[in-house]
């Protein structure tokens, strides 16, 4: 059990003003709270800043600090940044399209089972991809409401819509531009995307002129939130070859007029390609590299600016990309490493605190909202489900994560520190990956029983419970059931069987025979 | 769970530098290292629940209520007072779920049928994975104690909750539900069963739980304070006493089952309300404690007149009065003992009854009218801040987890649903809830202040009632306003996730 040196949430804290005083002196001024920016000017500082960092697609095992041994990864920014922050070694979205990960990034409330999935006009028809409903809290919305001043810098059509009007801002004439949106439309589809824009390149430059716009205007939210490196559009060639890729959107388009009853997830693709693995995790590392280099350049202006001690810097990476593990390329896709889904995630506190240090906790995208409220020492919406991540800069734990859970185009993913289990949706086809598997040495029976196991080996046969147990957690995280979908959304079972119900439900159950046991409400 | 090497120096050091650094950074040296933990001066958490208590019958809330109620009125008076208060799932044994974790439970999704728990939807024990906010008290340092003769809290079903807790403080003086936890081996006989009986119920199950009951009572109820909620009440003073010597802060649930069936006030209580000459059934010697076949009857198939009907809603209104009085004596004790200024004190319930409205008496599921989900929801903040004022915020059940940690400054469980109502006394409004929706077995609610759908969750039987001008749900207009009706039916899909659940007889088939 952690020492509970200091209990008090950030909100508490500031809300009570002049804390450190009142800790000194018998924290007499504890009661009675103000409005945070009240408290603070009185107590004569400023309230610190957020900058919001997203990426796609970074996979953590390609940035130096996340250091595992392969010295492919080139990212000297990144690593200074991890160095002064503190750095989530096993953080997994809680789901892996773009779109459904920023929405749980936005909302701090999971995508995860997608039940929510509305077809949208203009968006991939895929569970998953729905705009923020109204019904949702939107971070901006709280920061808002509270003055803070919120400027959210992207290339994707997420924030595209009245309820953002106000917080989607780029600096006037240096709008970026939508460039990607084509991509949201088949996003299955990873090929032919062309064009001399680089979307981290565009928004960095809105982020850098964001930035010099907001200097002085303490407290502000600046988010900047780019398309790389994920489908990383240079080495595109290598993930499909476009020829490939045309005939994939050609036969997708044509299975799906075919069952047109059945929706189509995003399923992942068969593609034939004659490039090793090797290479496209050069081109990769490449992208990174240049990924790498912007974050450089947006953080130096932060420095420039002077505003590195008074702003948190919250950089997190939306979703992830396999890069031919289990033989499945790009983004949102399935497969049984652990390593495929774990993402760069770090956070540097305005002060140093932990820096340099590192936490195993899933950290994940919807932890991204509650965790900035938080720290702005504003009230987290009940309706956000992600854990506040400032514990662990109060020397306090959030409740434990013993597993994650995720989900990718058709496919649940729920893993552990040693099993990972993939299945799709309506748990036909379950596949459990044993990714630490026991060696001679931790053997102490016979000899003779002792079978060598692969981690690229399916071991859901032999080990029949542990994937019902794994199964349970994907079913306890959906909330108690796994959704399945038609074309219009979830469908509910029976619907059909219930038009046969008899209609006359209440009057005669209200004398029904109910056991003594039972009825005692 | 402290995975960091550092020496407790350190950890306090970290701890002080983190609240240092909000300050002015001048003041941080090298030798700071006071500790942050709290002196006792507050602010300290009282939260009472009276089940099955009824908006209606409470004055504050109705001022021509049956029950006398002038403490919990008087509470109103000191505290914010919320008009339209829904409990966001029911009864008993759902409520609670919701309460300790703050989790809705609503709508039910994760429902399997745990024997002995009743076999309805929402009956389900608090799951491994859910946070309890006692749990997270307790780690935070704070004291927690619970008082409680609530049958299904004191049974086994509630035991991981009861384990965070530092003081448990069960109490089994409910009768009728004893044998639900403890056999009851002095039963009474059928004559004296009978002077309690309803003709039409002589051969039910309600035969067995006034027979423990009226046995129970014959050993163990001699004077007022040896009825079930002055036993509650009391186990709360006593906690408080002991609490106050401790110095730290604490947290203390007096959760009453009173004035939960059988209406079997002290006879006083009843006289007060009802007067000393007989009314209706008690005309013929019968005095009906539990006037329905648990759940519910129709007040025609138990062959009752409109005067007996009239007697037991006296009845119920009696025993939530001497609930009532009762807790006066425990917020008299607060005030005593000079804490009434540090303690917040959070007083609600988890659902109504139904006495004779819509021709039900009893709790139908069926039927979940503003008798069932209507109840009482004060919060009194120690400062008096926002005293006597109302809210038409739909402050719910889930909410009372995260506002209470948020009151003793103890960061919420991300899982925790509900809303932080402690903002509204820093005048400032929690996130906009433009409905409130709830669920009660397979039956489902939702409503925007004015309109009222009821529907089992299948959505083939959507009611709607239009609260202002029919407040008493009678005239169902769903057929003339069906726009408003897919409003709120998709007020609750939008609430449940996307889509709600189908049951199945023992576990949810999906959804």
């Amino acid at each position: 059990m952690a020492e509970r040196a200091a209990r008090w949430t950030r909100r508490r804290l500031i809300g009570a003003g002049g804390a450190s005083a009142a800790s000194v002196a018998g924290l007499a001024g504890l009661r009675g709270a103000r409005p945070p920016a009240a408290a603070a000017q009185e107590a004569g500082r400023a309230l610190t800043n957020v900058l919001l960092i997203v990426v796609d697609g970074l996979r953590a095992d390609f940035v130096g600090a996340y250091d595992d041994g392969d010295d492919r990864a080139e990212t000297p920014n990144l690593d200074a940044l991890a160095d002064e922050s503190l750095r989530f070694e096993h953080a997994i979205p809680e789901s892996m399209a773009a779109m459904p990960a920023r929405k749980a990034l936005v909302t701090g409330m999971r995508s995860f089972p997608f039940r929510d999935w509305r077809p949208v006009d203009g968006m991939a028809r895929l569970p998953g991809w729905t705009q923020v409903y109204d019904h949702q809290p939107a971070l901006t919305d709280v920061l808002f409401d509270q003055d803070v001043e919120a400027v959210y810098i992207a290339d994707n059509p997420l924030l595209e819509t009245e309820r953002f009007s106000g917080v989607h801002r780029a600096p006037e004439g240096r709008a970026p531009q939508v460039t990607q949106a084509e991509r949201w439309v088949a996003p299955v589809v990873p090929g032919g995307v062309s064009g001399d824009d680089r979307s981290i390149e565009r928004v960095v430059d809105g982020g850098i002129a964001a930035l010099r716009e907001l200097k002085g205007k303490s407290p502000f939210f600046l988010a900047v939130d780019a398309f790389d490196p994920a489908e990383a559009r240079e080495p595109t060639p290598v993930f499909v070859r476009p020829s490939d890729a045309l005939e994939q959107r050609e036969r997708s388009e044509q299975r799906e007029r075919e069952t047109d009853d059945k929706v189509r997830f995003g399923r992942t693709q068969e593609v034939e390609t004659d490039v090793s693995d090797e290479r496209v995790r050069d081109h990769y590392a490449e992208e990174v590299k240049s990924v790498d280099r912007e974050i450089g350049r947006l953080l130096s202006e932060l420095d420039r600016q002077g505003l590195k001690d008074s702003t948190l810097v919250y950089f997190v990476s939306a979703g992830t990309t396999a890069l031919g593990e289990h033989g499945v390329y790009g983004t949102a896709a399935a497969a049984g490493h652990e390593e495929v889904y774990k993402v760069a995630y770090m956070i540097r506190d305005p002060d140093g605190r932990r820096a340099g240090e590192r936490e195993d906790f899933y950290a994940s995208t919807h932890d991204v909202a509650p965790t900035i409220l938080s720290h702005l020492g504003l009230t987290i919406p009940g309706k956000m489900e992600g854990e506040d991540l400032t514990a662990f800069f109060d020397d306090d734990d959030p409740p434990p994560r013993r597993h994650f859970t995720s989900c990718a185009g058709d496919q649940v993913i729920v893993g552990d520190r040693r099993y990972v289990l993939v299945s799709d949706f309506e748990g036909a086809e379950k596949r459990l990956y044993d990714t630490d598997p026991p060696t001679h040495e931790d053997e102490h029976g016979d000899e003779d029983d002792f079978s060598p196991r692969d981690e690229d080996e399916d071991v859901s046969r032999e080990e029949a419970e542990q994937v019902r147990q794994m199964w349970a957690r994907v079913v306890q995280d959906a909330g108690g059931t796994i959704p399945k979908f038609g074309p219009d959304g979830p469908i509910r079972p029976r619907e059909e069987a219930d038009e046969n119900d008899d209609d006359e439900v209440d009057e005669g159950r209200l004398d029904r025979d109910d056991d003594l046991n039972f009825s005692g409400q | 769970m402290a995975r960091r090497g550092f020496t407790r120096r350190d950890v306090l050091k970290a701890g002080g530098a983190g609240a240092l650094s909000l300050g002015a950074a001048g003041c941080a040296t090298d030798d700071f290292e006071t500790e942050l933990t709290r002196d006792g001066d507050g602010p300290n958490v009282l939260m009472i629940i009276t089940d099955s208590t009824r908006a209606d019958y409470i004055g504050a809330y109705n001022r021509d209520s049956l029950a006398s109620t002038p403490n919990i009125d008087a509470l109103a008076k000191d505290g914010l007072r919320f008009n339209l208060a829904v409990p966001e799932a029911m009864p008993t044994g759902p409520c609670r779920r919701c309460v300790l974790t703050g989790q809705r439970g609503f709508p039910f999704r994760d429902w399997v049928e745990s024997p002995p728990l009743p076999p309805e939807p929402g009956w389900t024990p608090i799951g491994d994975q859910q946070p309890i906010f006692t749990e997270l008290l307790g780690d935070a340092g704070i004291e927690t104690a619970y008082c409680t003769d609530n049958p299904f809290i004191i049974g086994p079903r509630f035991a991981e909750f009861r384990r965070t807790l530092d003081a448990a403080h069960p109490d089994f003086s409910q009768g009728a539900y004893r044998a639900f936890n403890k056999p009851f081996k002095r039963p009474a006989t059928r004559p004296e069963i009978e002077r309690y009986l309803l003709p039409a119920l002589s051969d039910t199950v309600e035969v067995q739980r006034i027979r423990d009951h009226v046995g129970w009572n014959a050993l163990f109820r001699r004077r007022e304070r040896d009825f079930s909620a002055a036993r509650v009440m009391r186990a709360g003073m006593q906690v408080l006493d002991e609490v106050k010597g401790k110095g730290g802060p604490f947290f203390l649930g007096v959760d009453s089952f009173d004035p939960h069936e059988p209406f079997d006030p002290p006879r006083a209580w009843r006289v007060k309300i009802s007067g000393t000459e007989p009314k209706g059934i008690e005309k013929e010697g019968i005095l009906p404690i539990q006037p329905f076949e648990t759940p519910s009857n129709r007040v025609d198939t138990i062959e009752i007149d409109e005067d007996t009907v009239e007697l037991v809603r006296e009845m119920y209104a009696g025993e939530l009065s001497y609930a009532d009085r009762w807790i006066g004596r425990l917020l008299n004790k607060l005030d005593d003992l000079g804490l009434a200024d540090d303690t917040l004190v959070y007083y609600f319930s988890d659902h109504g009854l139904t006495l004779g409205e819509h021709g039900v008496i009893g709790k139908a599921a069926a039927l979940p009218h503003y008798h069932i989900y209507h109840v009482p929801y004060i919060i009194k903040d120690p400062q008096g801040r926002l005293a006597g004022e109302t809210s038409d915020y739909f402050a719910s059940t889930h909410d009372v987890a995260r506002t209470i940690l948020s009151t003793m400054g103890v960061r919420p469980a991300g899982a925790m649903d509900g809303e932080d109502l402690s903002v509204l006394f820093e005048g400032k409004q929690p996130p906009s809830r433009p409905f409130f929706t709830a669920c009660y077995a397979d039956n489902v609610i939702a409503g925007d202040g004015r309109y009222v759908l009821i529907s089992n969750i299948v959505g083939k039987r959507r009611r709607l009632y239009d609260t202002l001008e029919d407040p008493g749900e009678l005239n169902d207009i769903s057929a003339d306003n069906p726009q408003m009706v897919d409003r709120l039916w998709k007020a609750l899909e939008d609430e449940a996730g996307g889509s709600l659940p189908m049951f199945g007889k023992n576990f949810v088939l999906g959804g």
